[in-house]
């Protein structure tokens, strides 16, 4: 048995949101910076313990520094958001508190995963700091060496499924 | 005998007939059927002759495309009807919580247009309220093979 959900990533300019859709859908990565324009939508579909799939169609959005200027209708209906941020860029975590009020406040019934990327750029005391620093659950991510990236779809998966 | 029943049509109807020729020529045909829910932009059913794209990815984008072009020029409640490209149109058929899409090619002028959305509505009419989404693959196939669509 099949089913399908719709998820969203979205987050900062040069985050890594489609690095990370990348290393996930296609198991690559690459350093060549391309600016995603819009929307750029992907499939993969995972398998989850109770031997069912489940096709996550993932909507890889443009980066933005204001939630508010998305596409309203982009948003619409989805499962699950995945807000990405990078660790080595405060300036891309800092609003993260105001952007989640609003996600959860518009979309009260999707499940919401925040993840820190570019993780592989810390040394081990700085990230241990870093998830001090974090009090919400965080996926600590490198789309470069694909640390913590499938067991992400993975927790998404398993959890929409319930 | 095609020749002179075309010959005949000319003569009664008056329409030219190389007018005839070109409008056998470019005869609409049908070649996918997504519905589509219309927030998520999740693929609720699919009759496909071929088997090409991604299904699921396609009607993701069409959503993408739809809601872009619906936002973009600020349309309020206008939505998107349809979409060319070459010889190809989509025609889009909105409902209150999905919309229907219907890939075709060749003739797709006001008769057609409209005929079609009466066979869209009946179709509506008579499955969708009452069918669960994995019947209504099978429904949607039986009413293009039945001629319903």
């Amino acid at each position: 048995m099949e089913s399908s959900k719709k998820i969203v990533i979205l987050g900062h300019f040069g985050v890594g949101k489609s690095s990370i859709i990348r290393k996930f859908v296609d198991n690559v990565f690459s350093t060549d910076y391309k600016v995603t324009i819009g929307v750029h939508i992907l499939k993969k579909t995972v398998q989850i313990p109770n031997r069912k799939s489940i096709s996550l169609i993932i909507w890889d959005l443009e980066g933005t520094d204001n939630l508010e200027l998305i596409n309203k209708t982009y948003l619409l209906g989805t499962h699950s958001f995945i807000y990405v941020y990078d660790v080595t860029r405060p300036l891309t975590f800092n609003t993260i508190s105001e952007d989640l009020e609003i996600l959860k406040t518009t979309y009260p019934s999707s499940l919401i995963k925040i993840v820190g990327n570019k993780v592989d750029l810390l040394s081990n005391s700085e990230k241990k700091s870093h998830q001090i620093l974090f009090k919400v659950e965080t996926y600590l991510s490198s789309a470069k060496t694909g640390e913590n990236i499938e067991f992400l779809f993975q927790d998404i998966a398993q959890e929409l499924d319930n | 005998m095609e020749g002179i029943v075309r010959k005949f049509k000319s003569k009664f109807t008056g329409v030219e007939e190389e007018s005839l020729i070109l409008h056998e020529l470019a005869k609409t045909e049908i070649i996918e059927i997504f519905i589509i829910e219309k927030n998520s932009g999740l693929l609720k059913a699919n009759f496909s002759k071929s088997d090409t794209i991604d299904k699921e990815v396609l009607s993701a984008m069409l959503t993408a495309i739809k809601s872009f072009v619906e936002q973009a020029f600020n349309t309020g409640e206008e939505q998107l009807e349809s979409i060319e490209y070459g010889l190809y149109h989509i025609h889009i058929q909105n409902f209150k919580s999905f919309y229907i899409a219907v890939i075709l090619h060749g003739v797709y002028d006001s008769t057609y247009k409209s005929k079609l959305k009466s066979k869209l509505l009946v179709f509506v009419g008579k499955n969708i309220s009452n069918t669960s989404n994995s019947n209504l693959n099978i429904k949607l196939a039986e009413a293009f093979n039945n001629g319903i669509i």
